[in-house]
């Protein structure tokens, strides 16, 4: 073989190699998870309840706005230091109705902020809100929530205990998916939580540093959002990770409390997914845009611009592009190095298929109810044909000689080739299989199909097929738009 | 009710605006009443209740070691 040939190999294993590294964060962040039993931050939490306004945003949530007034009325908190303002944003249902007749039901309680210009976003309406609140000098903490969101009734005391820490300026809660009747999609988006949620933000306290408060569970003190101009950043798709990022930046702490569960309401459909993740996912592209300065510097900020934090910021939101590298450098290093190629993909497959079982494994356990509810979604989370693939890593020829041997058959030299290029492909074509999903979806066997292509296919490279459409997006200077996730009402606490 | 009654209504924080309730003020015969006392036993059980992540990585990392074990025997 030729040098060049041989430079090109080495870049080629380099390339697959990059596809381990998200992995290798993923494996990482949850080791860190155990260690959160020893460092967290309950030894410097107190007892404190401090005034706390509750600030909803609200959009058309008249199936909902109800329900999650008298949930928070009736929260195990004092009821002299509870306020709820519910800022209607020209919603044009029954919404202001709702809060009207709240209001009067508990009256100095709750209260209604109408905005007459509205749709421009949650980040606009919240700043509605906050400047009234601030205006008034009896709200001591603000928590800022979403209208379909519903809070245990310990939640908020257990959120406030932190604030007794003058170091930390905002607190955020466990998100948990909590529709009573779920769906595949609620399952797969409950296991996600949990994993991205439960587990990720408990490392994320151990490392010190929080990627992002959930936007329907930010509990700030007075003093953080007076620090930050008393404003929440309007110029992204993310606001709550930009509030998240420019309170460390000041200096002031985020923790995340994993005994403060709030339950809300997920998409159904891979449509309406589609639409909140692309959200999310362009947000994403432009934090990392505007906080340009901050990655791997750790001087500019000892947590933020750490590596470690780095890496894991950089392994989700880059995740399409090293999945997409990985799987072209194996095609091109089938071509130059097939018995290279073989023992690559075996190698990192491994390390991939072994990382998985350890995450899954421990997603399980950190809810268990969800883990109950959840664990064919858990098991399946990389879609069937990914989890052919990892067994393969762990029983070479599994696919391609001992499958077709049960039925008595034998691949061809071809057969094998093309079949390997599949395999060596589908790391890519999954994001591929994922829009496809999406796609079917909206035609009349949608209904039938979805369900089974998705398990097929997989979650996780759906949501991936998401990130890489949010790329897109951003690259194209799309419109941003204030897609607000439809909502109807199938919480029950 | 409109903005300015919302503003008004919040009114009133005055010269206790930085006092702090910590829970004193709590009736101690309401079981759900948050008192100094339960609080604090609230955040020593959390606390103490966090130990389970080291049971269960140790429970994953087992699953993992089976995994590994399997494929060195059959793989």
């Amino acid at each position: 073989m030729s040098a060049v040939a041989d430079a090109l190999v080495v870049v080629l294993v380099a390339m697959v190699v990059l596809g381990v590294v998200p992995v290798m964060a993923g494996l990482y962040q949850y080791l860190l998870v155990p260690i959160h039993a020893v460092r967290n931050h309950y030894g410097k939490a107190a007892p404190y309840l401090p005034r706390v306004a509750v600030l909803v945003p609200a959009w058309n949530e008249g199936a909902v706005v109800g329900l999650s007034i008298d949930r928070l009325i009736g929260l195990e908190y004092p009821p002299e230091s509870l306020r709820v303002y519910v800022v209607d944003d020209a919603s044009t249902d029954d919404t202001p109705e709702v809060i009207l007749q709240r209001a009067a039901q508990y009256p100095g309680q709750v209260f209604h902020l109408r905005r007459d210009k509205g749709g421009e976003g949650k980040a606009h309406t919240l700043n509605h809100g906050i400047s009234i609140l601030l205006d008034e000098d009896w709200m001591q903490a603000l928590l800022i929530m979403d209208a379909d969101v519903i809070y245990q009734p310990d939640s908020l005391r257990r959120m406030t205990r932190h604030l007794a820490d003058p170091q930390v300026g905002s607190v955020t809660a466990y998100i948990r998916e909590g529709s009573t009747h779920p769906k595949f999609m609620t399952r797969f988006i409950g296991y996600e939580y949990v994993a991205a949620q439960a587990c990720a933000r408990r490392a994320q306290n151990v490392l010190g540093a929080l990627a992002c408060l959930a936007g329907g569970a930010q509990l700030h003190s007075r003093q953080n959002l007076v620090a930050m101009g008393g404003r929440i950043d309007t110029t992204t798709l993310a606001e709550d990770t930009v509030t998240t990022i420019t309170t460390q930046l000041q200096g002031r702490r985020v923790v995340f409390e994993p005994y403060a569960v709030v339950l809300a309401e997920e998409p159904e459909s891979v449509g309406a997914l589609w639409k909140q993740r692309l959200r999310w996912g362009r947000g994403n592209v432009q934090v990392t845009k505007r906080f340009s300065h901050l990655w791997f510097h750790p001087w500019k900020h000892r947590q933020l611009g750490g590596v470690s934090f780095g890496l894991i910021w950089f392994s989700v939101l880059l995740l399409p592009v090293t999945m997409i590298l990985s799987s072209a450098a194996l095609v091109g290093l089938y071509f130059l190095d097939s018995e290279m190629a073989a023992r690559v993909f075996q190698y990192t497959w491994f390390m991939a298929g072994a990382t998985y079982l350890f995450l899954t494994a421990m997603t399980i356990q950190v809810d268990l109810p969800t883990g109950r509810r959840s664990w064919r979604e858990a098991v399946l989370f990389p879609g069937v044909i990914s989890l052919l693939v990892m067994m393969t890593a762990f029983e070479p020829g599994l696919l391609n000689e001992k499958l077709p041997a049960v039925f008595g058959l034998r691949l061809t030299a071809l057969g094998d080739a093309v079949w390997t290029l599949a395999v060596y492909s589908w790391i890519s074509l999954c994001m591929v299989a994922a829009w496809g999903v999406k796609r079917v979806e909206s035609t009349r066997f949608g209904a039938v199909l979805t369900p089974l292509l998705l398990y097929v296919v997989g979650y996780g490279p759906l949501l991936c097929a998401i990130t890489f459409d949010a790329y897109i997006k951003e690259f194209r200077g799309a419109a941003q738009v204030w897609d607000k996730t439809e909502k109807v009402g199938r919480v029950m606490a | 009710m409109s903005d300015r009654a919302g503003a008004g209504a919040g009114a009133g924080g005055g010269a206790d605006a930085q006092a702090v309730d910590r829970g004193e003020n709590a009736d101690p015969n309401d079981p759900d009443a948050p008192t100094p006392e339960r609080l604090r036993a609230e955040i020593r059980d959390d606390r103490r209740a966090e130990r389970y992540l080291i049971r269960a990585g140790l429970i994953a990392a087992l699953v993992v070691a089976i995994a590994l074990w399997y494929r060195a025997r059959y793989g």
